[in-house]
């Protein structure tokens, strides 16, 4: 009651709805606890109506009350409402099944065009390379720096550089694991660099795959050199057609956000990253995810495959099995 | 809530809410904690490998290695984009901290967007990390080293340098950090007391809606000294006669009163907003 006597129309406001609100508070901590898992389904029934409701008393509130405690309280539990109502539709299940045989292979066959730009600015990297390597090996020192070579330099024998591709049962040890985890972490990190470079509108991005395609061609020379030129294709390839493939999509994925940058056209640049963003992100993390299988490939077929002709099998399949993959899933419109 | 730092967004029926952005510092400190428990997985990890060789013999040695190099990698990619998914928008870490992540056009979260904001995390911190860490063995590749650090630099402090606090991620994925406080709602304070001050209708037009939530505030969270400076001056202000023996009911019954004409005007659509507002 206030001096004159008359209730205020707010407060009456507030008298008939608060028990409303009271309600959808206390089933908001309770999935702010537990997740909406924790609620019962008459739980779940009711909470939309109780959004609802509550956004209207937001309206009403803001147009009738002065008190600014109650106004903040229904726009703070009128958002927190939203977030559960408004929230994912699909189980992580889903979703991830939605990734595997919808999302993944279509972005990937949207981002072709660069991806083959990626892909030949790569072998011509490699051209470039294994050509300047065998011409003069002094080039190799150049193009590749010691840690990376591992000691597959020119200078060394014939018999070692053999013995880095194939190895005997006994030679197992924590030494060439070592060496092969590294190639991998080296080998992401370059996927991930390109990726990122991609935002500098492009051109970092094919910079870094030429050199990196340059430094493949120098081993390659130094191994073709000593007539064991194909041996060291077939010891590259059990892993290598994944995990180049991932590097040319990495490098792909980063070209089309450069584009976005570069070439909005009728977006703003904000929006037109946003876009370009969320699909390349998309085929960002399938890379990540060949990186990992080329890294589990890697690490058991190094010790397991000995024989070249089953080394060029295997890389074989695994770059059918890919470029299947991109081309024939996620076609149908679900 | 501070007015800078509050965002509108929109919902589906066309209603606006406000959101707080989360402070810069909240957030370096949600992702210290996710590094922190990332960490730790890492070590279990490590742990469970180790007893495992010792168990089956250290021959093993390489393959626990390549099991762990992979795990590591696992971890370190998905666990963000896990929590995020399975949870809408909360890590761990930003759960202790309290903070959320939103889609910034009023929509649900979608996973695209989860996924492409964590795997710009790649170039924002572990890419500068790398660089950080790296043991460059000459010269020239020190000066790159630097340069390198030097721009991957730009997208550790990214939020500094725009007004929404948007880091990569949260540009490409069309988020939005918030702040998750919970607002109580306290009593009305017109409500609470008897009328034992009453106001002319004249004395009660000296304010506007921004001084009346002020007086709201003061009543709410007051103490003595603020209480009996604010009645004065209201007092003064009114040219009120007699003395003000309690500071607190005078304040009530005046703010009772002073809300009272102001959302009568508000009936009619007059929103005086404050004390110089000719309304």
């Amino acid at each position: 009651m206030n001096a004159n006597g008359a209730t205020l129309r707010s407060a009456q406001f507030r008298n008939k709805r608060e028990d409303a609100w009271r309600d959808l508070e206390r089933l908001l901590e309770k999935a702010e606890k537990g997740g909406l898992e924790g609620l019962t389904s008459a739980e779940l029934l009711r909470l939309p109506r109780l959004y609802r409701a509550t956004l209207s008393s937001l309206s009403v509130a803001r147009s009738i009350s002065l008190d600014r405690n109650m106004v903040d309280y229904l726009e703070n539990l009128t958002t927190r409402a939203f977030i559960f109502v408004y929230g994912p539709k699909r189980r992580l299940g889903a979703v991830i099944a939605d990734f595997l045989f919808d999302s993944w292979p279509r972005q990937v066959r949207a981002a072709l065009r660069p991806a083959l730009l990626a892909f030949i600015v790569m072998m011509l990297g490699w051209a470039l390379g294994h050509g300047l390597t065998l011409q003069n090996e002094d080039w190799f020192y150049t193009l590749i720096g010691e840690d990376l070579a591992g000691g597959r330099t020119p200078s060394a024998s014939s018999e070692k550089l053999r013995e880095t591709i194939f190895q005997d049962e006994e030679q197992e040890g924590l030494g060439l694991s070592i060496f092969a985890s590294f190639l991998f972490t080296h080998n992401s990190r370059v996927a991930m660099l390109t990726f990122a470079l991609g935002i500098a509108l492009g051109v970092p991005t094919l910079l870094l795959l030429f050199i990196f395609g340059t430094s493949i061609g120098a081993l390659s020379a130094v191994f073709a050199s000593r007539d064991l030129g194909a041996d060291f294709i077939g010891w590259l390839m059990i892993h290598g057609t994944t995990e180049l493939f991932a590097i040319v999509l990495a490098a792909a994925a980063g070209l089309k956000l450069g584009a976005a940058i570069a070439f909005p056209k009728a977006l703003s640049r904000r929006d037109a990253l946003a876009k370009a963003g969320q699909e390349a992100g998309i085929i960002i993390l399938g890379c990540i995810v060949m990186l990992f299988i080329a890294g589990l490939i890697e690490g058991l077929g190094r010790q397991l495959i000995q024989s070249t002709t089953i080394r060029y099998a295997v890389g074989g399949v695994m770059l059918g099995m890919w470029l299947g993959y991109f081309s024939f899933f996620g076609r149908e419109r679900r | 809530m501070t007015q800078k730092s509050l965002r509108e967004i929109v919902t589906p029926e066309g209603a606006a809410l406000h959101v707080q952005l989360a402070e810069r510092g909240s957030r370096a400190v949600a992702l210290v904690l996710d590094l922190f428990f990332m960490f730790c997985a890492i070590g279990a990890l490590i742990l469970v490998l180790v007893l495992f060789a010792s168990v089956v013999g250290w021959e093993i040695q390489g393959l626990a290695y390549i099991v762990f190099l992979l795990a590591f990698f696992a971890i370190r990619s998905f666990y963000f984009i896990f929590f995020e998914l399975r949870s809408n928008g909360r890590t761990p870490g930003k759960r202790i901290v309290g903070l959320r992540v939103i889609n910034r056009h009023g929509g649900p979260l979608s996973p695209a967007a989860i996924v492409s904001r964590n795997v710009l995390r790649e170039v924002e911190v572990f890419l500068p990390m790398t660089f950080l860490f790296a043991r460059p063995s000459s010269q020239s590749e020190a000066w790159v080293t630097m340069a390198l650090l030097i721009w991957s630099g730009i997208f550790v402090f990214m939020p500094l340098f725009n007004r929404d606090r948007l880091r990569l991620g949260d540009m490409v994925g069309g988020t939005w950090v918030i702040d998750t406080p919970q607002t109580i709602l306290a009593p009305d304070m017109a409500q609470s007391g008897g009328a034992k001050f009453t106001f002319t209708p004249q004395q009660l037009s000296a304010y506007g809606i921004h001084e009346l939530q002020i007086l709201e505030s003061v009543l709410r969270k007051g103490d003595n000294l603020t209480l009996n400076d604010v009645a004065t001056r209201i007092a003064n202000k009114i040219e009120w006669e007699g003395a003000v023996d309690n500071p607190r009911v005078f304040l009530q019954d005046y703010y009772a009163g002073l809300r009272h004409v102001l959302e009568g005007k508000l009936l009619f659509g007059v929103r005086r907003r404050d004390k110089f507002d000719k309304a």
